[in-house]
């Protein structure tokens, strides 16, 4: 997994439950690189699940909770730093659409080693289907981030539907105009 | 230090060392990157080296291969060079000797023998610079060299030279020049002739029956010194189908009926008018005819550089007796060139080679010395470079090349070495005698001669005597030349006065040319009427218009018109009385 998502988890857990408590999940979730991560290292995918476990478990918030919070800081983090992913777009819809052909091209750009999961999807007039699929169990971090989307743009589209598979290495998400 | 206290410390230090820990990892990762790109960036290197290498090599093997592809097609130029050489000099001879036999006493039979065999050798002729035309435009190496010329006379000449093959298949041949089309521009006057020729000589071939139409028009560009000159040669002959039609200027296709030639010719047009910057386009109905425009970008030119040459009409010129020497190896070429010469009244010395040539000029002088290019022992061009650097008295010889070689554009070549003219086997016989019309001493010596028979009292005196000398008119038109004289004498009266006026003034400002041009054209109107004394003493003043006496002559001239004119009007008054 790319050092992004874990320097920014932890950006994130310093932000909403402080310094000490967030050093304090890491210490207790006893990740192998000692949560000392740089944006552009390569890490086990395992330590953000040990470091979530470790959150729900110290601040007793629910595991969608937390994450939906992680997705709008993620989102924030993407305005700040990869304005690249918002070019062309004004609503969700358009946004989601785009995530394999623009936005994972440009990480790719970037990070020519990272692994990405795939987003396809199908329009049938204002209404996006969008399926995610990875070698990884992180459908629900994809649903808070469709949920960031939308929020981002002022919730003028919602999602109808989603469906998470058992393993969580596959989802299927329904959008649509409000 | 309290429990609390002891356990927040100890997590910022962990923290500490997290932060520090990570950004070890993130310059350890950073450098790693670097290397990358140093790694990266020298295959890079390597890579567009090796490319350059490549090209190198490729561009190297493609220049070997071009080298050899032009030493390729150097030898086939040369070979063909030689080869139409080699089949030059039997052809001069078949040619020459077959139209010496022409004008003798043969009967009906062998008179269309004889001129078959004419026609066969100049066909071959016409076939051998196709050939070469070919091989030399595609070996690039057809310069395009425009000179100023007159292309109204021009055209009329081109035209002229097709009017009888026209009324030989009843077809009617019409010229038509707009307006527009300038005096004088300037143009590669060889080969547009040789486009236009090929067109006409194609029409006239292709049309059973009806009309050849030749149409000039000129369209002017935005600056003001050029245009486009437009020649379209239109005819109501057989017509060429659609599908064939983007095929005619390909080399080596062929319309129309087998047999007329190695379809050479509308590719040659093609690649000329290319090489002219212009173009070349047929529209046409099969059954109906065809329409051949040829568009070829043209400067006009302000000088009257009017040739006499264009002037040329079938009929031999007489020519003085001259002093000739002929250096010439070949004993065929030598028989034809002697009756040839012997045509035209002269008797050459004839030797056969450049050698003999020089040992005969140092014991006598000579009008003019046609040398062969190609003799052994010493070559013309040898012969010309010592009898140029010999003493003045036989430096100033004046030298014709004779080659059957075309090749390479020799005419050029030869004339910057020095030659005075250019001749070129086979030998025309009007080309012949043109050339030895322009021989300056034989010239000169020609007017000197004509001028002596002139008595200028007498010419006056027989005017006042009040009668128009009417010998000429009546061997040409015999009882019409009296009415022929009615038609043709106003025109004069108007024309030639108001030219002798603008004559007058020219030689006044010592305009060189304008003198030249305007005292050949009264003389030409003069000639037409059969007054010769007026003829000579313009010719006089055409051919030195710088002359110290020009003034003077030309007062002559207005004074002998001033006595004619009463004398031609009243014959006119007679003329018509008796009309």
């Amino acid at each position: 997994m790319k050092g992004i998502i874990l320097t920014e988890f932890v950006e994130f857990l310093e932000q909403t439950v402080g310094e000490n408590t967030a050093q304090k999940i890491i210490d207790d979730s006893q990740v192998a690189s000692e949560g000392a991560y740089s944006r552009v290292g390569q890490y086990d995918y395992h330590e953000l699940i040990q470091l979530l476990t470790q959150s729900v478990a110290e601040t007793e918030q629910q595991a969608e909770v937390l994450l939906q919070g992680f997705a709008d800081h993620m989102f924030k983090v993407f305005k700040r730093d990869y304005q690249v992913f918002f070019e062309g777009t004004d609503n969700a819809i358009s946004m989601l659409i785009q995530i394999d052909n623009h936005i994972h091209v440009e990480v790719q750009k970037l990070y020519p080693d990272a692994e990405l999961p795939k987003f396809d999807y199908t329009l049938q007039g204002s209404q996006l289907t969008l399926r995610y699929q990875s070698p990884r169990p992180f459908a629900q971090v994809a649903y808070a981030l469709v949920g960031a989307c939308l929020k981002y743009f002022g919730d003028k589209e919602k999602l109808i539907s989603s469906e998470l598979s058992q393993d969580l290495k596959s989802a299927t998400f329904v959008v649509a105009t409000a | 230090m309290s429990d609390d206290l002891k356990q927040q410390l100890a997590l910022a230090n962990a923290r500490a060392e997290r932060l520090k820990k990570a950004r070890h990892e993130a310059e350890k990762l950073l450098e790693e990157k670097s290397r990358e790109l140093f790694a990266a960036n020298q295959q890079l290197e390597e890579i567009q080296q090796n490319l350059q290498q490549d090209i190198q090599q490729a561009t190297y093997e493609l220049e070997v291969t071009n080298a050899r592809l032009q030493s390729a097609l150097d030898g086939k130029s040369a070979f063909l060079g030689q080869m139409s050489h080699e089949v030059r000099t039997p052809l001069n001879a078949i040619i020459g000797l077959s139209e010496i036999l022409l004008g003798t006493r043969l009967d009906e039979a062998q008179h269309d023998y004889m001129s078959t065999i004419n026609n066969g050798a100049k066909s071959m002729i016409v076939l051998i610079d196709d050939l070469l035309d070919i091989t030399k435009i595609e070996a690039g190496r057809v310069d395009i060299c425009p000179e100023p010329v007159d292309v109204h006379d021009l055209l009329r000449n081109i035209n002229g030279m097709f009017e009888l093959s026209a009324k030989q298949k009843d077809l009617q041949l019409d010229l038509q020049i707009d307006n527009t089309v300038p005096g004088t521009i300037s143009i590669d006057v060889g080969r547009y002739t040789q486009i236009i020729n090929n067109l006409i000589s194609n029409a006239i071939k292709n049309t059973p029956q009806g009309r050849v139409f030749v149409q000039v028009g000129f369209r002017a560009s935005a600056d003001d010194d050029g245009g486009v000159l437009i020649t379209k040669v239109v005819d109501t002959g057989i017509g060429i189908e659609a599908t064939q039609l983007e095929r005619i200027f390909g080399a080596y296709e062929q319309i129309g009926r087998p047999g007329q030639g190695a379809g050479l010719g509308l590719s040659i047009c093609r690649q000329l008018c290319e090489l002219m910057n212009g173009e070349i386009s047929c529209e046409s109905i099969p059954g109906r005819g065809s329409i051949f425009s040829v568009k070829l970008p043209v400067r006009t030119s302000t000088s009257r550089d009017l040739q006499a040459s264009t002037e040329a009409t079938a009929s031999l010129p007489s020519l003085p007796p001259l002093r000739i020497l002929v250096a010439e190896d070949n004993p065929t070429n030598q028989k034809v060139l002697t009756a040839q010469l012997a045509q035209l009244g002269q008797t050459p010395d004839m030797v056969e080679n450049g050698a003999e040539a020089m040992e005969k000029i140092a014991q006598s002088e000579y009008d003019v010395v046609i040398l062969d290019i190609q003799m052994p022992v010493m070559t013309g061009e040898e012969t010309l470079q010592a009898i140029r650097d010999s003493a003045p008295s036989i430096s100033t010889h004046y030298c014709i090349a004779l080659t059957a070689s075309t090749y390479q554009n020799q005419e050029a070549r030869l004339l910057r070495l020095g030659f005075d003219a250019f001749l070129s086997k086979p030998l025309d016989l009007q080309v012949l005698a043109e050339a030895l019309m322009n021989v300056p001493e034989s010239l000169s010596m020609s007017l000197a001669e004509e001028s002596s028979f002139i008595d200028w009292d007498n010419v006056v005196e027989t005017l006042e005597e009040g009668a128009f000398d009417f010998t000429y008119l009546k061997t040409q038109f015999g009882e019409a030349h009296r009415a022929i004289f009615a038609e043709i004498a106003p025109s004069f009266l108007q024309h030639s006065y108001r030219e002798l006026e603008q004559l007058i003034a020219h030689a006044q400002a010592s305009e060189i040319e304008k003198i030249s041009a305007r005292s050949h054209s009264i003389k030409g109107a003069a000639s037409s009427l059969g007054l010769n004394d007026l003829a000579n003493i313009l010719l006089r003043i055409e051919n030195k218009p710088a002359a110290e006496d020009v003034v003077a002559k030309v007062t002559e001239v207005k004074i002998y018109m001033d006595q004619l004119k009463p004398i031609m009007e009243r014959e006119l008054a007679q003329c018509v009385s008796e009309g």
